[in-house]
């Protein structure tokens, strides 16, 4: 069950104080806001619940420098949102995509691509869900965190300079270049050969 | 049929894929965390001097080369017969005789 804001607020500042329940209580009240995040952000071979883990560590070890200024959900949010992009940043290396690359699901994906689909099947947007993931996996990490938030997850430029401290400009550079490069990567795949 | 932006259309169609749902806590995972979580350390006198202790030795080496450097410029008047007299009150009786 999620917590309405003022209840968080209540429980964070018992937790501040020391209070072991209200430490436990207040990782349940935040545990759906952080999974969502991580499982949206989830680098490769990173297991969900370390980075989940981390990022609540990170939340008690900063306990005191939460300001009361905004709401704990989107504090915690940002701490999510920034190791998440660390962990992406970490790994170095980035997956090039081709055309052989793909299974057979997702190369029916991008050959019909381009014409209007009323009612895609739920496995076709599963595999289509699949494809942008490996798509994204291609991108720069900033990039790709942009992406996915702006896209994916459909969230405003305003809400993603909140999650990352970004500017809004910064953020709309980033999403033109990645959408620019994925645009690019699919029409080579739809062109005949 | 009317052609779309591939891009577009992918994401339209990924959107509307099923996305795991269940955000309940792990059983046991919110114990673990208030656990294992880092707790303040009570506050310690050796920490306060371990950390003003650089500050001090910074501070008394600048004064160390400050009276050095002041030493150095004013070497005239610093002559060894005034030392003598400032340091033996007996000059003064005797007059250097």
């Amino acid at each position: 069950m999620e917590l309405l804001e003022p209840d968080v607020q209540q429980l964070w500042q018992e937790a501040a104080t020391g209070d072991d329940p209200a430490c436990r209580r207040l990782v349940e009240a935040l545990y759906p806001v952080v999974i969502r995040i991580v499982r949206s952000h989830l680098p490769r071979r990173v297991a969900e619940e370390d980075l989940t883990q981390e990022i609540f560590m990170k939340m008690f070890a900063r306990l005191h420098q939460y300001r009361g200024d905004r709401p704990v959900s989107h504090w915690v949010s940002r701490i999510a949102v920034t190791t998440c992009l660390d962990h992406l940043r970490a790994q170095k290396r980035r997956p090039e995509l081709r055309w052989a690359d793909l299974n057979e699901d997702e190369a029916a994906v991008v050959e019909n691509l381009g014409t209007v689909d009323p009612s895609p099947s739920a496995q076709d947007a599963l595999h289509s869900r699949e494809l942008v993931q490996k798509l994204l996996e291609t991108l720069r990490p900033d990039d790709r965190l942009v992406l996915r938030l702006l896209d994916l997850e459909e969230k405003s430029v305003a809400e993603i300079k909140v999650l990352t401290g970004w500017s809004a400009s910064l953020i709309k550079i980033r999403a033109f270049r990645a959408r620019r490069k994925l645009r690019k990567t699919l029409e080579h795949w739809k062109e005949p050969t | 049929m009317r052609k779309q932006d591939p891009y577009q259309h992918l994401l339209a169609r990924a959107r509307r894929a099923p996305q795991k749902q269940d955000t309940t806590t792990p059983l046991g995972f919110a114990t673990r965390m208030a656990a294992l979580r880092p707790r303040p350390e009570p506050w310690n006198p050796l920490e306060l001097w371990a950390a003003l202790m650089p500050k001090a030795l910074g501070i008394t080496a600048l004064a160390c080369l400050l009276a050095l450097v002041f030493c150095r410029e004013n070497r005239p008047l610093l002559q060894e017969e005034t030392l003598f007299v400032l340091a033996d009150p007996t000059f003064l009786i005797t007059g250097g005789f």
